[in-house]
């Protein structure tokens, strides 16, 4: 094994580095490769292979605001990035139709109100509510307010409520991966043009050695992470790397998707996420088009209805045929085993209802940093990599199905399933606790936290008939004036804001 | 449409220390409608947690609810700094070594401090402990109020306070007849248990009986309330033998923890006196043997019973202290872990209608504290001295799984609970000698001469930054550390 040549010596001497062979260009292998290349250019030696003959899926088109943290730690310019994948601004996403046909609420990114001696806002915010005395939440929360109005503006300090909202971006997928492979080859990344039509293998102990491509070239490292989506080239044969299946909790099984010019207007700083009779559809706002799928359940829906239920429901002129993409929800019981990481799709999936899948990528390559081996993949490492990213899977599993279970839709075959089905143990627990207490358990770690929670659980229709008896204590009058003035203030700074188009041009200026 | 519950009404809490008051002021401040009663039956010597109680930097919101501030309590002489521990020949060489608060000084660079030094400056700055203002700071026995400025080492510079319990508990005692709460002094006689097993009320020696909705065991060991005996704690050193005396001696912002062949003594200073304690096993050495190491004449001895770890929340009964999970006492880290779990408390806040699931929310999460705060004294004795002695010798306590992820490659596994943080946890095990095996990646990648240069520089300041502060009786002497 290649670990064990050339170390052992002195601090600070040179040392040789690890073979990194990243299959397949989509978005997660040229993430994974500008991270690795930029970050730890003295532990490995980056070598992509990718074909161009292999489409990339391409539709995590919608982000959330870590992806902020990559490109920074990158040190990738963000206006140089916007202008690159022709990305728009994002503060949340919009649920319309989910907890009843004509609901509608917004999942923002940030906080609503602010906490009061130790209470969270939305104790204080059911008492009121209950009391017929409250606008909806929505109204507490500033990046609800200027999605609602069409408008953006940078947030500002973390410690004031009003100003601290996150955001992310829309952008064009097709574009990033490109992006990020000229910034990984300016790196010091190679890349090779190439299927890969045979990979050896250790027979005694499965790891990966090489791999054999279409024209004969033989590409040999140390340690392969695996990119090539649902192909799952190197990840699948590994033992201890079953696929454990979601779709009981979360049966969507296709998309269509499908691009249209954009409607004369305003530019929607948000994502909608509209329910459909067979599951939902995405509207993803872009500079230039506007990305729509339809995310279905194939037992509920076939392929030509599911087109056409998109192609009607689109606003604009459609600029290509619709695309169809088959997946299944679930992760692999692990996602690195031996010296094969797997990465992306390889590794799991879960539909794009709450934009996550580039999270997930994000993560892995977090983690596979944080354990880069050094002189062996030790099994220690692979342990932590692994209980970290089934942390993240499994807290965003139950936080989507949320979206289907918490409704009182009866209206189709599909939601009468989804609404009607077991969900796992943790979710149940979680829905039981709201609706007695007002409490979101809490975490250090993981991707949705109470805002969030707090979004989805009241927005499809899930209001707690308890809340924090702190809650109870403050005069009823003092309270309103409270929540009137947070609501001024968060007009106030919504009113100051440009339009998300206006500001968009602001950034092209910067850039 | 009013709320579905219904805010606790009545409340007892049974305990003698300071944990018991300051879980009835922290009730008291989230339900101000309760009817709350402190039951104090005469105090049990083993409750160590209520008898050294320490806080942890950042861990202390329940002295507001208390009408209490940490400049008042310091300028009276009730509380003083512990930015650290001064152990000696401690770990597997027998080594002196620094554990404090604070956390890592940034470098212009990629990568943790801690990760770059292991990577490429050991040989500038021989320990990490040397990079590390606050170990600085606790290495020469000053301090200074962390400073909120980047610029500044002090930033990087945390304390917790050493409560002098005899000092307190008047104070306590006050404020809480001045919240109302009703002080009765007496010993827990007979408890009665409602259908569901939940305890419904307990009877005082002269036979009064206080129902509740809501009852906190903080009794220390003997847990009064306690439904079930508990699990033996699996995370402790073994000694169960402790002699404790005072001495004269001027307060200082350290603890001093030295390995003595029969377990360990250590100083723990306050305003105006040092308590001396030393710890050892009824094995393996007799009192005799360890009153001769503690020479300090009139030593109180106490007998530490089997510890056990107890339901956080169970039966109507929050257990703190001892009453529900008993912490080794290296380091007097009881208290911060009742402090912590009186303050998942208060977020989570119970009503008096049943809520299982609540119950079940708040045992997780304490149960979290429990196991971080468990796993880091615990991993302060796994690496032991054994050449030092016998106690060292029997004793092959569980060595925590996180040190194994440690050993590898400097990285600690996540942990939702950050009571004690992972920047200060780091610095005790690379303190304790631990060198990881593999480097880690961000750091093996930043320019060696780079990264030496800066650490030689920060050495440097660090080195020089006790100097630049008064000594720390002067410091609580001035007056404009006062308020």
């Amino acid at each position: 094994m290649i670990f064990e040549a050339g170390l052992g010596g002195e601090m600070g001497e040179a040392r040789q580095r690890v073979r990194v062979v990243i299959v397949g260009g989509g978005t997660a292998g040229w993430m994974t490769a500008a991270a690795l290349a930029a970050l730890i250019p003295g532990a490995a030696e980056v070598h992509l292979v990718e074909s161009d003959a292999i489409g990339i899926v391409g539709v995590g088109e919608a982000t959330l605001p870590a992806l902020r943290a990559f490109i920074a730690r990158l040190g990738i310019d963000e206006a140089a990035f916007m202008a690159a994948t022709s990305a728009t601004y994002k503060l949340g996403i919009a649920f319309e139709d989910f907890g009843r046909p004509g609901d509608r609420y917004l999942h923002p990114f940030g906080q609503f109100g602010a906490p009061f001696a130790g209470v969270a806002f939305h104790h204080y915010w059911l008492r009121r509510h209950a009391a017929g005395a409250a606008l909806p939440i929505g109204a507490y929360s500033t990046a609800v307010a200027a999605a609602e109005a069409d408008r953006f503006a940078l947030p500002g300090s973390d410690d004031d409520p009003i100003a601290s909202y996150g955001y992310a971006y829309h952008f064009d997928a097709t574009l990033f991966a490109p992006f990020l492979r000229d910034f990984a080859l300016a790196h010091g990344a190679r890349r090779s043009e190439g299927r890969v039509v045979e990979v050896t293998r250790d027979p005694a102990s499965g790891d990966v050695r090489g791999l054999v491509l279409d024209d004969g070239r033989e590409v040999s490292g140390d340690l392969f992470v695996d990119c090539s989506g649902f192909r799952a080239l190197l990840i699948d044969a590994m033992r201890g790397a079953a696929w454990q299946d979601w779709s009981r909790w979360l049966p969507c099984d296709r998309a269509v998707a499908l691009s249209c010019a954009p409607p004369p207007g305003a530019v929607a700083p948000y994502t909608r996420a509209i329910a459909m009779p067979a599951g939902w559809r995405w509207r993803i706002p872009l500079r230039q088009r506007v990305g729509n799928g339809y995310v279905y359940s194939s037992t509920h829906c076939d392929d030509a209805r599911a087109a056409d239920a998109l192609l009607a429901a689109i606003e604009g002129q459609p600029l290509a045929e619709p695309r169809l993409l088959r997946f299944t929800a679930g992760r692999r019981t692990a996602g690195w085993v031996g010296n094969v990481v797997a990465i992306g799709l390889s590794s799991g999936f879960l539909e794009p209802l709450e934009s996550t899948s580039l999270y997930l990528v994000q993560a892995a390559i977090t983690q596979l940093i944080e354990r880069f081996p050094d002189s062996r993949p030790a099994a220690a490492d692979r342990a932590a990599f692994n209980a970290a990213i089934d942390a993240e899977y499994d807290r965003v599993r139950d936080f989507l199905i949320l979206h289907y279970h918490a409704t009182t839709r009866a209206d189709s075959a599909f939601w009468n399933d989804v609404r009607t089905m077991a969900v796992p143990d943790s979710l149940r627990d979680r829905i039981a606790l709201w609706r007695r207490t007002a409490q979101v358990p809490a975490y250090g770690h993981g991707l949705f936290l109470e805002p969030s929670w707090v979004a989805v659980l009241l927005g499809q229709g899930i209001v707690p008939d308890g809340w924090d008896t702190r809650a109870d204590l403050p005069e009823p009058a003092s309270l309103d004036r409270a929540m009137a003035a947070f609501r001024r203030a968060v007009e106030q700074r919504v009113a100051a804001m440009p339009d998300h188009r206006a500001a968009l041009n602001r950034g092209r200026a910067a850039a | 449409m009013t709320n579905a519950r219904a805010p606790l009404a009545a409340v007892a809490v049974v305990g003698a220390g300071p944990i018991a008051y300051v879980a009835a002021l922290v009730t008291a401040k989230a339900v101000p409608t309760a009817r709350i009663t402190i039951v104090r039956p005469p105090a049990d010597p083993a409750a160590l947690a209520d008898r050294f109680p320490t806080t942890l930097p950042g861990s202390s919101g329940w002295l507001a609810d208390a009408g209490l501030d940490e400049a008042h309590l310091v300028a009276d002489g009730v509380a003083t700094h512990r930015v650290g521990i001064r152990f000696a020949e401690w770990g597997e060489d027998a080594r002196d070594w620094t554990f404090a608060h604070g956390s890592d000084v940034a470098l212009p660079l990629p990568g943790a401090l801690p990760l770059l030094w292991l990577a490429h400056g050991r040989d500038v700055a021989l320990r990490y402990e040397d990079v590390r203002p606050a170990a600085a700071l606790a290495a020469a026995d000053r301090f200074a109020a962390p400073l909120a400025d980047r610029r500044s080492l002090l930033d990087c510079v945390d304390a917790g306070l050493r409560l002098d319990a005899a000092r307190l508990l008047p104070l306590l005692d006050r404020r809480a007849r001045a919240a109302g709460i009703a002080v009765r002094e007496s010993d827990v006689v007979a408890t009665q248990r409602s259908g569901d097993g939940g305890l419904a009320s307990i009877t005082l020696a002269n036979g009064t009986t206080i129902a509740a909705d809501l009852f906190v065991d903080a009794t220390g060991p003997r847990a009064l309330l306690a439904a079930t005996k508990g699990e033996t704690a699996a995370d402790w050193c073994g000694c169960d033998r402790l002699l404790i005396a005072e001495r004269p001696g001027d307060p200082a912002p350290a603890d001093a923890i030295r390995a003595v062949g029969i377990g360990w003594r250590g100083d723990r200073p306050l305003a105006d006196r040092i308590t001396i304690r030393l710890a050892y096993a009824a094995d393996t050495a007799d009192e005799a043997q360890a009153r001769r190491l503690l020479d300090a004449g009139d030593a109180e001895a106490v007998a530490l019973p089997p510890p056990r770890h107890r339901p956080p929340f169970a039966a109507k009964v929050l257990a703190l202290g001892e009453a529900g999970t008993a912490i080794d006492p290296l380091g007097d880290f009881g208290f911060a872990l009742a402090e912590r779990q009186l303050a998942l408390f208060a977020e989570l806040l119970p009503s008096r209608d049943r809520d299982p699931l609540l119950a079940a929310e708040y045992n997780r999460r304490a149960g979290l504290a429990a196991d971080r705060i468990g796993t880091v004294v615990a991993s302060l004795h796994a690496v032991r001295p054994r050449r030092r002695g016998p106690f060292w010798r029997a004793r092959t306590g569980a060595v925590p799984a996180a040190l194994d992820a440690f050993a590898e490659r400097g990285v600690l596994p996540q942990h939702d609970d950050q009571s004690v943080t992972d920047a200060d946890w780091r610095a005790a095990l690379l303190g304790l000698g631990i060198v990881p095996r593999q480097h880690d990646a961000v750091a093996r990648s930043a320019d060696p001469a780079r990264v030496r240069a800066l650490i030689a520089d920060l050495a440097a300041a660090v080195a020089a930054l006790p100097a630049t502060l008064p000594p720390y009786p002067a410091l609580l002497a001035d007056p404009r550390t006062r308020v």
